[in-house]
Order: C-alpha cells, then structure tokens, then sequence
C-alpha cells in the first residue's frame, strides 16, 4: 500500500518537471465557471514544496500500519493542494481549499488522541477561513464579473477604496487563520498535539503554507505591491500597510515564542513553534520590498524543511517509546543517536544560526527590516528570534539530554529506518540551503519578476546578495565543518578516558538521596521561571480561549433562547399564526 | 401520454391497493415500485420534448381544466418522481424488516401524496390547485401519523389542524380573488390581478402567502413543523422535506411571479426567508433528537431558498433552484440512512445513533452533510456559490454576509454530527446495509458527486426552469388557451 501511494506521490512531481513551467488547463465547469490551472512561478515554488513534502512523510508512513482511506484522503489532500497552488481563477482555488479543509479533516480525525472538541475546533475556524475567503471572492466578482486572477486584478484598481479594503481584509484574515496568526491560532496548538504524529508535520509544514501561499497571491498578484504602496501610503522605506502586518507579525512570532517554551507536551511545543516561525513571514510579507518577499519566501522554504525534520522526529521518537512530553522523555542521546544528530540539525536551523539554512532566511528577513529602516519591527524579530533559542533548547535537552526519566526509556532502540531516510534528507536540504543560498536567489528572481519588483543579483552559489550586505554560505561551512572535525576529535579524545560507570542516583541533595521516582530531568520544569518576569507573564497568562469560549455560550444561549419557541403548543402556533397575519394586513392596507 | 395520467395512474393504484394486498405483499410493494418507475420514466421522456406542454380535460382553457408542463414544473416533477420511486425501494425494505405493519395504509395514501404533488404544480387553475393542495394536505396527515403511538399520532392532530388553518386561508383567497376578477384560470388572474382594488389585493397576497407560507414552514409559522417530523417514520421525513415543502414552495412563487408581486413584495418574502434560516439554525444546534435536527436543518434550506428565489434575478434564482435539487437529494439521503439506524437503535436520539459503526453509512452522512454545507466537489457548491454569485451581481452584500455567517452555525451541528460517527471511543455497533438501500444510498451519493463535479447536467434545466418562472408568457398563453 505504502509503495503504491509512493509512486501515486511521484507522479505529480514528474509530471509537472515535465510541464516544466508551461502548464496551462482549462475547464468548462458549467457555462459560468472555467477551472483553469497556470503555472506561474510561485504557484510552481509552493507546488514542489508541498509534493515533495507529500513525498517524504509518505516515506515515514512505511512503518506504520495505515489503511488504504487514510493513504487515499492524504493523496486527495497533496492534490488539492496541487489545485492551490497551480489555480488560475478563484473557483478552482477555492474548490482545492475546501477540499484541503476536509480531507485534511477527516484525516485528523484518524488520531487515537483526538477529541470532539479539537476536531469542532479545527473544522469551524477552517470554514471561517474559507467563507470569508468566499466572500472575498464573489465580492470581487460582482466588480469584475469574472473570477480570473488577472482579470480581478485588472480590475482591482478601478474598485471603490471600501471595497479595496474590504477585499483585503476578507482574504487575510481567510489566509491568517490558515497560517495562526495570534488572536486566530486558537485552533492550530489543539490540532498540530491532537492530529495523528505524523500527519501534524503536514499540517504545520504545508497547510499553514498555503494561508502564506494565498497571502503573497492576494498581495503579490491580485492586488500588487505597487497598488498596495498607492492606497495606503508609505512609511520610512516601506508601506503603511506592510508595518502594521509586520506587527502582526511580530506580536504573533514574540507571543508564540514564549508560550512555545512553557509546554511540556512536545508537539505543542512545536505547534507554538510553527506559529512564531510563520509570524516572521508575515512580519516581512507585506513590506513591499523585494527582500521582504525574498525574506519570506525563503523563510517559508527553510521551515517547511525544519518543521518536517522536527516533527518527523518527534514523531519516530514517540513511536518508539510511547511518550510525548518533555517531563517523560530525556536521555535518549545514547539510545537513538541519530534521530539525536537529525534534531540537532533542525533546532541550529530553527533558531537560525549559522551555517545552516536558517541563518540564510533570518539574514535575508533582517536585511528587509533594515532595508525599510524599521527599527522597532527588527528589534522585535532579534528579541524574538533570541527567545525561541530557549525552546529549541528544551527540544534537544528534554528529549534526548540529561537523564532518562523511567526505565524503559534506557532500553529504547533507534528508531526504523523509514523514519530516518526522510529526515536525512531535510537534514541534507537544510546544509545544503546554508552552503549554497545563491541557488534560492534563482529560484526567487523569477517570482519578483512576476510580483514586478527588482531582482537581487547573483554572484555565485554561495554568495547570497542582500541591500545590507553579503556573506558567503560556503565559505562559512567549510570554516565551520573544519572546527566541528578539530572540536570533535578533541572531545573524542577526552572521551576515552572518562569512565562512564556512574548511575544516575548516584547523587545526593541536602542530604537527600534520590528515589526510583524522583524526576531528575530538567526539562520537566524547564520554562516555568519565565512566570517569574512581569512582561512574559502577561503574555502567558492571556488567552484567546477565553473569547472564544464566551462567543461559544453565546451562540448556545442564543440557541436555546430560539428553540424555547418552538416548545410545541399547537393553540399558541394557531394565535401567532392569527397575529402574524393581522400586522401584516394591517400594515399592509395603510 | 396526457399529463393527466400523473394523477389519474396512482389513484387508481390507490383505489385497487385492496386487491393488491390480497395478492400478497410482495405484489403490492412491487406494483408500487412500477408505478413509480412508470411515472419516472414519463417525466423522463419529457426531457428534451418541445415546452410548455398542455392536457386539456373536455373544454379549452380558459373555461375548461388543464395542465401545463412548463420547463419550471418539469425541473419539480423530475425531483418529485425520482424521490417517489427512491423511496418506494426504500419502503420495500422498511415492510420487509417491518412486518405486520399496515403496509396497504402506507401505499394508499402515499401515491396520493404523490398524485396531490405533482396536481398541485401541473394545474393551471387556482381551484384545482387548491384541491390538490388538500389532498397532499390529508396525505400528509395520515402518513404522519403512521406510527400510532403517543409521537406519532400528536404530530397527525398538530399537521390536521394546521393544514386546515391554511385551506382556510386559501379558501378565503380563492373566494375573494373569484368575487373581485370572476375566474379561476390562472392565467386570467394572472392578466387581470392589477385590476384589483389595491386594499383587496394586499388582503389576497396576504391569505395567499399566510396559507402556503405556513404548509412551506415559514417562520412565525413553522413551530409545527420539528413535531411533524419527529412523529413521523423517516421516510415520510424525506417525503416531507424534498417532495411536500418543495411542491408548497412551488405554487409559492408560482404564484408569486406569475401575479408579478415581485417588486412589491420582494423584500419581505426575502426578510422573512432570512430570518427562517437564523432562527432554524439557531435552534437545530440545540437539538438531542435527530429527526427534530433535521426539521430545522429543512427549514433552515427553505430559509435560503426563499431568500435566493424572490430575488426576481435570474442568476440567483437559477442557483435556488440548483440548491433546491441538490437539497431535496441530500435531505432524501440523509433521512433514508437516518432510518436504517432508527430502525437498529429503536431510538432517534443523537448520542444513541452515534455508536453505529459502518464504513458505507458514515461515507454517504459525510456525502450528505458536505453537500448541504455547500462544500465541494458536492452538489450543494454549486448551488450555494451561484446563489451567492447572483447576490454579488446584485451588489446585495448583506445577503452574503448573512447566508456565510448563519452557514458557519449550520456547520457546528452538522460538525459535530460527523464528528461523532468519526469518535473511535464509542462503543460500537455495527450496522449492517442490506442490499437494497446499498443501492439506493449510492444511487443517491453519486447523483451529488456528479451534480458536484459536472453541474452543466442540471444546470440546463435549472436555467430552463428559471426562464420559465422569471418569464411566464409562454405559460400564460396556453394557461389562456391562446392557440389551441
């Protein structure tokens, strides 16, 4: 079954190499509406992020038992994904968009974890999503009588300034929700725990891409850069418009990051993860400014590839001993050391340290900050960007560092193979991405070109080129892979000679000795100081669920209040009936 | 074959049931069976045939009685028939588990039911229309009230007595449009209706619209309907919801075009039609019973079905009437499985039904509820973006507004409906399909994947039926008997 959906996952990927850029189909639906599928060079950039994805998850999904629906829904969901990306009119992408929303759904729905609730939860902000992404789009048809992404934005500037607006805002806030900006992530922490393990690094790695995907669409080629600069005005070097999204963004990525490292379970750690890294992209998505959009979409490649390493491996790992929080797992470094290596990878990439390809995308979004002197919107990001450090830290010590918490865990084996190919892999990309980011600025030209910005000049595969300045990826792996071997052999060396015979209650505390069941892993508590600072408290202490459990038990009062009416009094029926009909007729002769 | 063997053929059915009975079961469910089919097959045959067409009994119109074929009644008569013969099936399933019930009772007054629906929406004189209106009426409360126990027979009293109070309104229009104009064609009144005192007037659209608003469950007039549905067996439900409530909506803006209120009275049949839908909504999340959620959930489609359809524009009105077809198969479909899980649990409360545990089951609910969403690649997109679409051309806002923001409550019960059947903590019971409703249910299901994924099947007659309805010249001259 495994092999066959493989290959299912291949075909897609083949056949649009083959297209090779010229993918042009349309379809007459009824006399009204046409599919049409384009491919422009940002629909072809998310397309083979998300098949390749599709690809790699299917690999770790080889060691796990699946029934052939839940391979069928995941195949329909990459195709409706594939129907996003490659969309040339509005039906077609909304047609992929619910599907995405349901067959994603019911895939959700295949977790031993979930419960009515989440799924509730999920369901109800995704058709938020798309209705008001519906109602984005009819409201754009009824202007330009078509529903054709170029003759909508051919139309786009002859619009009302309101409906201008309003159109904006109806998408974002359509693609927001997709994407978990802060205030509409109520749903995404729930989903990614809840969701079947490794389905949770599709969810985080390409869905939430496709609220980014709609968003450099609406932005981008809908509505344009240049429009959104004329109708809001500019500030500093960038738009009005891009510095309040890039606040948006920032709060999202600083409010994400602190929750991030208070969790204890690991794949909510990692959902909040997933939100602050998306609050980045769209921090700098909006500035209007071809690093911005470089920034972005290069921000957007990067985590794609961490978050599929990162969950995959949490995923294995949890699979392999059973355990998905911080305060059960720990020492795990000597049982499974290469999942250790592979994490180790994804955390220097997510918190964007060099050499890997999360210094290049962070160098790249600061550039673009700098660029459009926004001082502030780039402070935020540093002070950010510093803070999820502590979170990649409890990833890799609350998991594989420090002592294993119960016995089993010191008998755990390294996890299956399947598991580990597709993380080598990402692990690869992401060395890859550091060493050579002049590659990317390939990739990214032709998508400018597209958004009618200027270009950002190649010199070489390793040299990536921003308005700041330029370094030199290679250049700083091979200094890094020299320090790494001399540091390595230097350990090794000390190594040997320790003796590693100690046990781990072999310590004593104030006199006490500890027990069989006294926690001795720090990641148990790791994070709870935080409370301590004001400024994070209040952050940590807010809660979007409070609103939404009050609009909850409004639409439940509002509920009961209407079905009180209809308690089933026949003579009561019969008078309402009578009365409703004398006002009529007594309005309707004066 | 004249139109008037659609009425003529079931009654004669139902007057030689007896005889049927005495043959045996199996007879008797069979011949139904093939008296449905008959009746499909010749609405089929007048798919593509030249319309409207005309049946004159004795004298010409606009003395005489007739019916009229026209492209907005063939698009009804298609969805009447094909849900009589669905549910014919079904029902030889229901005797067979059920036996010892009194299945002649059920047939008689089922093809009525089905003769007095199709009358209503094929005869071109008020006084007629009315007859068959009573007919359908009385079907009705009887079939309700098929389960004689304490539910059942409530919800037959409750359906008597408010039919009656709508005949009477009827009867009182009927009599004061014959007093003011002096004739019973409704292509007579039709020329003549502007003609009438403004006050007298008001006073008929009035008893029209109280009448028929009532049997078509709109809002200050629907507290009946969720009882009805409740008494009854489930595939009375379907009945009810895709052939009975949709024939009363027929003659609704049947008449409603036909007498030109369109300008006048729009905006209140729309206001009302909204506040249908926020209020069923409302109310279906607050339901434990899966019949009475189901109700609301009708009501609610009627909701937006009025809204779209009194809109006089023929965008919107075209995707009315392809939500409307869509509706009447997924309520059908829905109503259908809801009875084979009835009939397992003997109980139609929520959390019971939920413990079923069947692949097919849960493939065609989830089919159901998606398309009732209005969520693609299902039937229900299609309907729910053109009536939007047409809203958009409009330039009416509000209405999308609402319609997407009362839709979003709509999912919540539907939601969590599904979610339900999804829950892998329940304890299970699994429920077997027999052969019969495997084939039906399916049947079903594709009918709303194929209307989903290739709409330009339907939207022909969706688009022949609105240019039927928006623009009656064509019927009024038959309806006058000009050029026979």
């Amino acid at each position: 079954m495994n092999s066959i959906f493989l290959l299912l996952n291949l075909l897609p990927i083949l056949f649009l190499y083959q297209f090779g850029g010229a993918l042009h189909v349309s379809l007459p639906l009824t006399s009204e509406f046409t599919l049409s599928l384009i491919q422009t060079p940002l629909g072809t950039f998310f397309a083979y992020l998300s098949l390749i994805s599709f690809l790699l998850v299917t690999i770790a999904q080889k060691s796990k038992k699946l029934a052939c629906n839940y391979y069928v829904l995941q195949f329909l969901l990459s195709m409706a994904m594939l129907a996003i990306v490659l969309a040339g009119d509005f039906i077609t992408f909304f047609i992929g968009w619910e599907i995405m929303t349901w067959s994603s759904y019911f895939l959700i729905s295949k977790s031993n974890s979930i419960d009515i609730k989440s799924l509730q939860k999920y369901i109800l902000f995704s058709l938020a999503s798309a209705f008001s992404l519906i109602a984005g789009i009819v409201i754009a048809y009824s202007f330009a009588h078509s529903f054709d992404f170029s003759v909508i934005s051919n139309s786009f500037k002859d619009m009302p300034f309101n409906i201008k607006v309003a159109l904006i805002v109806l998408f974002s806030l359509s693609f927001f929700t997709k994407a978990g900006v802060i205030g509409l992530h109520y749903w995404v922490v729930d989903t990614y725990s809840k969701a079947p393990n490794l389905f949770s690094s599709i969810l985080s790695a390409v869905m939430s891409k496709m609220g980014i995907y709609g968003l450099f669409l609406v932005y981008g080629n809908i509505v344009g850069y240049q429009e959104l600069k004329m109708m809001f005005g500019t500030i500093l070097n960038g738009t009005d418009f891009g510095y309040v999204l890039a606040w948006i963004g920032v709060a999202t990525s600083i409010i994400a990051t602190f929750k991030a490292i208070t969790q204890d379970e690991v794949k909510r750690l990692l959902a909040y993860s997933s939100i602050a890294q998306l609050g980045y992209i769209i921090a700098v998505i909006g500035f209007g400014t071809t690093y911005g959009v470089a920034g972005a979409m290069y921000h957007t490649l990067i985590h794609t590839i961490i978050k599929l390493l990162l969950f995959i491996n949490v995923a294995a790992i949890v699979a392999q001993t059973g355990k998905n929080r911080f305060s059960q797992l720990g020492g795990l470094i000597y049982r499974t050391p290469v999942s250790f290596v592979m994490l180790l990878i994804g955390i220097i990439g997510l918190a964007g340290m060099p050499p890997l390809g999360g210094f290049a995308s962070k160098f790249m979004m600061y550039n673009a900050a700098i660029d459009t002197k926004f001082a502030l919107i780039l402070i935020g990001m540093l002070f950010s960007g510093a803070a999820s450090f502590l979170y990649c830290y409890k990833l890799v010590y609350g998991i594989y560092l420090g002592h294993p918490t119960s016995k089993n865990l010191e008998t755990t084996k390294e996890v299956p193979i399947s598991y580990l190919i597709p993380q080598i892999i990402l692990a690869l990309l992401l060395v890859l991405a550091g060493t050579f980011p002049g590659a990317f600025i390939k990739i990214i030209n032709p998508i400018l070109v597209e958004f009618s910005l200027s270009t950002i000049p190649y010199s070489g595969l390793g040299v990536m080129n921003s308005a700041v300045g330029s370094f030199n990826g290679f250049f700083i792996m091979s200094a890094f892979v020299v320090f790494f071997v001399l540091i390595l052999l230097l350990i090794t060396r000390i190594k040997s000679k320790a003796k590693n015979n100690l046990n781990r209650f072999d310590i004593s505390y104030c006199g006490e000795v500890p027990t069989q069941d006294t926690s001795l892993h720090f990641g148990f508590g790791f994070g709870t100081d935080l409370y301590r600072i004001k400024f994070v408290n209040a952050i940590l202490k807010r809660s979007s669920s409070s609103f939404y459990e009050s609009l909850a038990t409004q639409t439940k009062k509002t509920s009961e209040l209407f079905s009180r009416m209809y308690y089933g009094n026949i003579h009561n029926t019969m008078i309402i009936i009578l009365l409703f009909f004398s006002t009529l007729f007594f309005i309707g002769v004066n | 074959m004249s139109l008037g063997y659609y009425f003529l053929l079931p009654v004669l059915f139902s007057f030689l049931t007896p005889y049927f009975k005495k043959l045996g079961s199996f007879t008797l469910r069979g011949s139904s069976i093939l008296l449905s089919l008959v009746l499909f097959l010749q609405t089929v045959a007048y798919v593509g045939v030249k319309l409207p067409q005309i049946s004159q009994f004795s004298i010409k119109p606009p003395l005489g009685i007739a019916f009229i074929l026209d492209g907005y009644s063939l698009l009804f008569l298609l969805i009447f028939t094909f849900s009589a013969l669905v549910v014919s099936f079904y029902m030889y399933w229901f005797f067979e588990e059920n036996s010892g019930r009194d299945e002649a009772r059920f047939y008689v007054f089922f093809n009525m039911l089905i003769a007095g629906s199709i009358g209503m929406i094929l005869s071109c004189d008020i006084f007629n229309l009315y007859i068959f209106f009573e007919i359908t009426g009385i079907c009705s409360y009887t079939l309700s009230a098929f389960n004689k126990d304490k539910l059942g027979l409530e919800s037959g009293i409750k359906y008597l007595i408010i039919g009656s109070i709508a005949s009477i309104f009827i009867v009182f229009a009927i009599m004061l449009i014959y007093l003011q104009i002096g004739t019973v064609n409704l292509g007579l009144i039709a020329q003549r209706f502007h003609l009438i005192d403004p006050k007298i007037s008001v006073l008929i659209v009035l008893m029209l619209f109280i009448g028929f608003g009532a049997k078509a469950e709109l809002f200050p007039m629907n507290f009946w309907a969720p009882d009805i549905y409740q008494g009854s067996i489930s595939s009375v439900n379907g009945l009810f919801s895709s052939v009975v409530a949709k024939a009363y909506l027929f003659v609704f803006f049947h008449l409603f075009y036909l007498f030109n209120l369109g300008s006048k009275y729009m905006l209140f049949v729309m206001v009302i039609g909204a506040i249908t839908f926020l209020v069923s909504e409302f109310t279906a999340l607050n339901q434990t019973n899966v019949k009475r959620l189901f109700a609301y959930s009708t009501l609610g489609q009627l909701g937006i079905l009025f809204m779209a359809l009194s809109t006089n524009s023929s965008q919107t009105v075209s995707g009315a009437l392809f939500h409307l077809t869509s509706h009447s198969i997924s309520k059908l479909l829905i109503f259908l499985a809801l009875g084979i899980l009835i009939h397992k649990f003997k109980s139609a409360k929520i959390d019971i039904l939920g413990n079923f545990k069947s692949g097919f089951l849960t493939i065609v609910l989830a089919i159901g509820f998606l398309s009732i969403l209005g969520i693609p690649p299902f039937s229900g997109f299609v309907g729910k973006i053109l009536i939007l679409k047409g809203f958009a051309l409009s330039q009416n806002y509000t209405a999308i507004a609402f319609i997407l923001l009362v839709s979003i409550v709509e999912a919540i019960y539907f939601f969590r409906l599904t979610a339900m059947m999804l829950d892998k903590k329940r304890a299970k019971v699994t429920v077997k399909v027999g052969s019969v409703n495997y084939i039906i249910l399916t049947l079903l299901a594709v009918l709303i994947i194929l209307f989903g994924v290739y709409p330009s099947l339907l939207t022909h007659y969706t688009d022949l039926a609105t240019n039927a309805l928006l623009h009656p010249t064509n019927y009024l001259n038959y309806a006058l008997g000009v050029g026979l």
